[in-house]
């Protein structure tokens, strides 16, 4: 077992902090502060990340991505998150619906969608799971558990109708990935089905965007389907399997979800040892006060240990020889948790000043509040785990 | 136009400083993340806008030990077609062995039309090695430049100089040391290319087989090796900030390094 980073992926991790220093940090707290929602989101920096070839970090080399696996690109969120939890997350979604579509859909669907992807500087992706009355319905689905979104069968596809909302990228995507219930008289888990739908398909449109707490650079919109035709060939796996499909291709979700509160802890946590060793109280940095120092060192061992378990996560889904269903819904859980106490921590080690925007505390309370529900309700995702003990 | 620019890679500036140790009068760089010095950084953004302007090649010559690699691949990634590591004495040569080194690596890489450096190393800031370079290679040395703009095969360099700026017309091979400025900023390279750079490993040759006397630059190098001449490996001091100033002020007179004191 080894705990070193690869040539290449210190050379991502490097790049990507290249990336964060330069475009994002500088322009981040500003975009945060705009009231409308969709001021908050910068076209610019994902044009900037596309011609760093970041946006197709892990799209396959022979579409002209830099084919990240799943470690590579959980460091690269890590990294991101630094800068910014909000790009981390427009980044993340990308990242991981591109693998998915490389890993689940035909030889067909890849050459119809990915080089598409790939040559526009503003192609993201999003998938949308979740509806007003559905969402941890589908982490813990149970027999009553229905998508409201429905695809009716026609001749040559299916017709799509509902609603999904707090979709991510759900207003700035070019390609979709949509569940919806194709067989209304089974529950989820056997009777739901995934589409592959580009944004200009007639009949999707977008409602409203949601204006959040935090983890404002990432938008989250509601995504309307009205008589929205989907061929048969954009069906990703088989007809009333979407729940196995999100079970199978989706391996590092909640690992990457994890690296993206795991980073913004990590700046947090850099913030307060800067902070306490430049701030003088009592005749010293506090940092040379023994209860200031034990617990920066009790924050850097929770920050130690989520990074390992988020890692873990990730390599095992490099490696399905060692996967371990557990690694699909915990890792984010405790990197939530701590990512919480590390930065209440911070912002409590920086006294009146960390309580000051200009601080730049408040913004990072606020994204890490995101994740406590975000990618799974953490109460949801411990009885997913719970159901593999029983 | 050809261009060979000169990197080399420093410890991090903003590195923990845990990182930083001294055992025996020598410096433990085992744990040191090394970065691409500033104003090397400045020399390779300037050669590529030479090269794209004038459509010529880059090569890129680092001297130093396996952590010198990395600047390269970064110079790799972004364009240069030949990359070498001068295997020796590393960042504590003194500048002439350094300027020596550099100048017969160079030599290995192909004629150029332009030697370009940063303006100082951005670890030990002596700002000499390219005056050097040139002089052992007999060609004109511009320092300070900010500037390159390609024009009908030409280029016009801007420099800083006492006062002000110059710019004129580059007719002639030369040495070029580089500043930072606005338009010296080190692009951000492709992460493709930087993987694809990783991947292939750095050229190497090792300083006796350039200059045929091993044992010779390598005492030079030990020779000028800074904490040696102290005599001592630094200290660090702690603690209150008056106490850390009154320790300063002692170590500074024992060293006969105030007006006033020692011999």
């Amino acid at each position: 077992m080894a705990f070193l980073l690869t040539d290449e992926q210190a050379a991502v991790v490097e790049l990507v902090r290249q990336f964060v220093t330069r475009e994002v940090v500088p322009v981040a707290a500003g975009l945060d502060r705009n009231d409308r929602p969709e001021d908050c989101f910068s076209w610019e920096l994902v044009e900037k990340a596309s011609a760093a070839g970041l946006r197709t970090l892990t799209l396959d080399e022979e579409y002209g991505g830099a084919g990240a696996d799943f470690t590579t690109t959980a460091l690269a969120v890590e990294e991101m998150a630094k800068g910014d939890m909000g790009l981390a997350v427009v980044f993340a979604q990308t990242w991981k619906l591109a693998q998915t579509i490389q890993a689940a859909g035909t030889a067909d669907q890849r050459a119809r969608h990915l080089p598409r992807y790939a040559a526009d500087p503003r192609a993201l992706l999003a998938i949308t799971f979740t509806e007003p009355d559905t969402a941890s319905d589908y982490f813990v689905p149970h027999d009553g558990a229905r998508y409201a979104t429905t695809a009716a069968r026609v001749d040559g596809g299916w017709l799509l109708d509902g609603l999904k909302h707090f979709i991510s990228n759900g207003n700035r995507a070019s390609l979709y990935i949509v569940f919806a219930q194709t067989d209304t008289d089974r529950s989820l888990e056997h009777g739901s089905t995934a589409f592959l739908v580009p944004r200009d398909t007639a009949g999707l449109s977008i409602g409203r965007v949601h204006d959040k707490l935090g983890e404002r650079l990432a938008n989250n919109a509601e995504v309307i389907f009205t008589d929205c035709f989907i061929p048969d060939e954009d069906v990703l796996g088989e007809p009333g399997q979407g729940f196995q499909v999100q079970q199978t291709f989706f391996p590092a979700s909640n690992a990457y979800a994890g690296a993206t509160v795991l980073g913004l802890a990590e700046a947090a946590y850099e913030r307060a040892l800067a902070w306490t060793r430049q701030r003088v109280q009592g005749g010293r940095p506090i940092i040379h006060h023994d209860s200031v120092a034990s617990d920066l060192a009790e924050m850097r061992m929770w920050l130690d240990a989520t990074r390992l378990y988020v890692l873990h996560a990730a390599w095992a889904g490099d490696h399905p020889e060692a996967w371990d269903p557990m690694l699909g819904a915990l890792p984010k859980v405790l990197a939530s948790q701590v990512g919480w106490k590390v930065v209440t921590r911070a912002l409590e080690l920086h006294g009146g000043y960390g309580y000051m925007r200009e601080a730049g505390m408040e913004k990072l309370l606020r994204d890490a509040a995101a994740f406590l529900h975000s990618d799974g309700a953490n109460r949801t995702l411990l009885l997913k785990a719970a159901k593999q003990l029983r | 136009m050809d261009v060979t620019v000169f990197l080399k890679a420093i410890p991090d500036p903003a590195g923990p400083p845990e990182s930083f140790v001294f055992d025996n009068g020598r410096q433990d760089t085992s744990r040191v993340p090394f970065v691409l010095g500033p104003f090397e950084e400045n020399a390779l953004e300037l050669s590529l806008r030479i090269i794209e302007g004038t459509g010529g090649s880059l090569r890129a010559l680092a001297m130093g030990g396996p952590e010198q690699d990395k600047p390269l691949r970064t110079a790799r990634a972004l364009g240069a077609e030949a990359v070498l590591r001068v295997d020796g004495p590393s960042s504590w040569a003194d500048p002439l062995v350094t300027a020596r080194l550099l100048s017969a690596g160079a030599d290995r890489l192909g004629r150029a039309d332009l030697y370009i450096a940063g303006r100082q190393a951005g670890d030990w800031d002596r700002s000499v090695t390219g005056a050097l370079v040139a002089g052992l290679r007999g060609l004109p040395y511009l320092c300070r430049v900010f500037d390159a703009t390609a024009q009908d095969g030409e280029v016009r360099i801007s420099q800083e100089v006492t006062g002000g700026v110059r710019t004129g017309t580059l007719r002639t091979s030369a040495v070029l040391s580089v500043t930072n400025a606005p338009t010296t900023v080190l692009r951000i390279p492709n992460v493709r290319a930087v993987l694809l750079a990783t991947r292939k490993p750095v050229d190497i040759v090792h300083v006796g087989s350039l200059l045929g006397d091993t044992e010779r630059v390598e005492r030079l190098a030990d020779d000028w090796v800074s904490p040696r001449r102290l005599g001592r490996a630094g200290r660090r001091v702690g603690g209150d900030p008056s106490d850390v100033a009154k320790a300063l002020v002692a170590e500074l007179e024992e060293q006969g390094a105030l007006p006033g004191t020692g011999t």
